[in-house]
């Protein structure tokens, strides 16, 4: 119901699944879209709303970009920027992967777009083995499939080693 | 007690996926649709490159939904007027781009652009191409069809917008359309307008279809329009709420406003550079609101009376000034102290010397911070120096560039080129740095 918008001090609790529990202000967990939807239809805050592919450490992550982002006012956009970029920072590999699928999940869009955006600029211009790696993807091609791929999309080769 | 909140199958564990020895498997949790996300802020090469990872990865890249950049314009600099090479990378170029298109899977596609030498000769791959990107929804598509680099400029058609193919389609999210040596006419520019709800970007260049256009609607949202190079343009009207910026180049044509409350940005080029200037009091209730002025001056006539009204809002001024245009240059000091509240200043001139053009003020700018010279180089540099140092009360930067190619046709060319006499006008430049004042910062591009 929209009644449950009205009274911005509301809080409501999210439980990780590793069960830590987080007391979330409503207007931060708006950020999401996931939770907006059902706060606008039956569930009532006093649940704890269970989060089960999220951990604890990726969940209080999520939380703490959706509070900065609803706690700005929209005019402060290069501030806002400078804290996208700096929350990323020296964030490893795993991190950024757990991220993605929580943003993912609970349609946190800006931060689905700059998580992705940050495991896309890690792997630009990488070789291919190094870029296996970063996402642990096995090579199950053999060198003669591989190698038909390779000239399938050629012009995407152009000047790569 | 806690509600149970039910994951979309898409969260399912990809089986596909084997659990490595070092026992991370979280990429294998990424489902493929987050993966397709990743890949769309990659290059649409880098991403087609993914094709060789592994089997999972094969055809992921098809699903690319951010930018198809198709820019041959590397192609066209090296077979620059070999008409027999350009032809057949033509036909190597419109495989290249089909293969591509016909590839994609995915629902919808960001954004289009297009840069090869192309006329309507091409018209059904170019159409495809439109059509591709109207079955993808696109937000921005860009076609520059350019001929700079034939050799055979004058037998060409240029390539025919296909309006029928509006019919067919909505264009529902298409932000931002730039369409460059495409014959398209006013009535279909209007019919845009009225049937693309989101356009904001509008850019127009080299279009001889263009004659009669008309800017106006109720809910128009268009916030940059472009027309450049037109040369059958006649008359054109704009009555645009939300218009922030007007770029145009062409013949003359009077004074194109009506309405344009917000408009903050105007770029006048050549010959209408110089109708504006000399009218700029007919324009000066539309001039009066601006923040940022583009102006090509060329004229060879006596010097003007100078009647021009106060540029109260004006922070940016570029001015372009092609070479032994002194009288040209004669109208720097009075659009400079027109405007009052100017930040940063731009000349742009080929000019060997400023004497007597630079001479008669004696005032100081108080908040002009930024002053960048362009293409001028020698004595003509050092006497333009000499003039900010006396006249800038509180100057932060100065650049001064001495690429002399900025007004070339074909700009990717400046780059190329390594002109001896930028060379020396670096180094002129460079001696001058040591007389400047502590505190500004001193550029040379």
């Amino acid at each position: 119901m929209a009644s449950s918008i009205e009274n911005n001090n509301e809080k409501l609790t999210l439980k990780s699944s590793d069960g830590e529990e987080f007391l979330v202000e409503k207007h931060v967990a708006l950020q999401s879209t996931l939770l907006q939807n059902m706060l606008d239809s039956d569930c009532s805050s006093a649940d704890v709303i269970p989060l089960p592919k999220i951990d604890a450490r990726t969940l209080a992550l999520v939380l703490g970009y959706c509070k900065k982002h609803a706690d700005a006012s929209s005019s402060k956009q290069g501030e806002l920027n400078s804290f996208d970029s700096e929350f990323l920072k020296d964030m490893d590999m795993g991190a950024l992967f757990n991220l993605v699928l929580a943003a993912n999940f609970m349609e946190i869009k800006g931060l689905l777009d700059i998580a992705a955006q940050k495991i896309a600029d890690t792997i630009k211009d990488k070789p291919h083995q190094e870029v296996r790696e970063i996402f642990h993807v096995e090579n199950d091609y053999t060198p003669e499939e591989e190698a038909a791929v390779r000239e399938e999309n050629r012009w995407a080769f152009e000047g790569f080693p | 007690m806690g509600k149970e909140v039910h994951f979309p199958s898409k969260f399912a564990l990809q089986k596909r996926c084997k659990r490595n020895n070092k026992g991370e498997d979280y990429i294998c949790r990424l489902p493929d649709e987050i993966l397709v996300i990743i890949l769309s802020g990659l290059s649409m090469r880098e991403v087609a490159r993914t094709s060789v990872l592994s089997r999972r990865w094969r055809y992921l890249w098809t699903f690319f939904a951010g930018i198809f950049d198709f820019d041959g314009s590397d192609t066209l600099i090296r077979f620059k007027w070999n008409e027999k090479s350009l032809k057949f990378e033509r036909i190597r170029f419109i495989r290249w781009v089909n293969q591509v298109l016909r590839s994609h899977q995915g629902p919808s596609v960001d954004e289009l652009k297009v840069c090869f030498d192309l006329d309507n000769h091409y018209k059904p791959a170019i159409d495809g191409w439109i059509e591709f990107a109207m079955r993808k929804e696109i937000r921005k598509l860009e076609l520059d069809l350019n001929y700079d680099f034939s050799a055979l400029p004058v037998q060409r058609e240029f390539y025919a917008f296909p309006s029928h193919l509006l019919k067919n389609f909505t264009l529902g999210l298409l932000t931002t359309l730039r369409l460059s040596y495409v014959s398209v006419t006013g009535e279909v520019l209007e019919y845009l307008l009225s049937h693309v709800p989101l356009l904001e970007v509008l850019s127009v260049k080299f279009s001889p279809g263009l004659v009669c256009f008309s800017v106006s609607g109720p809910s128009l949202k268009l916030k940059y329009l472009e027309i450049i190079n037109c040369k059958n343009m006649e008359n054109l009207e704009i009555s645009a709420e939300n218009l922030v910026s007007f770029k145009y180049d062409g013949p003359n044509l009077g004074i194109p406003f009506k309405h344009v409350p917000r408009l903050v940005e105007v770029s006048f080029g050549m010959k209408f550079g110089l109708y504006a200037f000399k009218f700029l009091r007919s324009f000066s209730s539309y001039f009066m609101q601006l923040e940022r002025l583009s102006l090509f001056l060329v004229t060879k006539e006596a010097p003007f009376v100078l009647d021009i009204p106060e540029l109260g809002n004006l922070k940016y001024l570029e001015l372009k000034v092609s070479r032994y245009n002194r009288q040209s240059l004669l109208a720097c000091i009075p659009l400079l102290d027109a405007s009052p509240l100017l930040h940063e200043f731009i000349l742009k001139s080929l000019a060997t010397t400023f004497k007597r053009v630079l001479g008669y003020t004696t005032r100081k700018y108080q908040y002009l911070k930024v002053v960048e010279l362009v293409g001028s180089v020698g004595s003509a540099a050092v006497e333009f120096i000499t003039f900010v140092l006396e006249n800038v009360a509180s100057l932060e930067k100065l650049i001064v560039n001495p690429c002399i190619a900025w007004n070339a046709r074909i700009p990717l060319e400046c780059e190329l080129q390594n002109i001896p006499e930028e060379e020396l006008a670096r180094e002129h430049a460079m001696k001058l740095a040591a007389e400047l004042p502590l505190g500004v910062v001193f550029v040379i591009l």
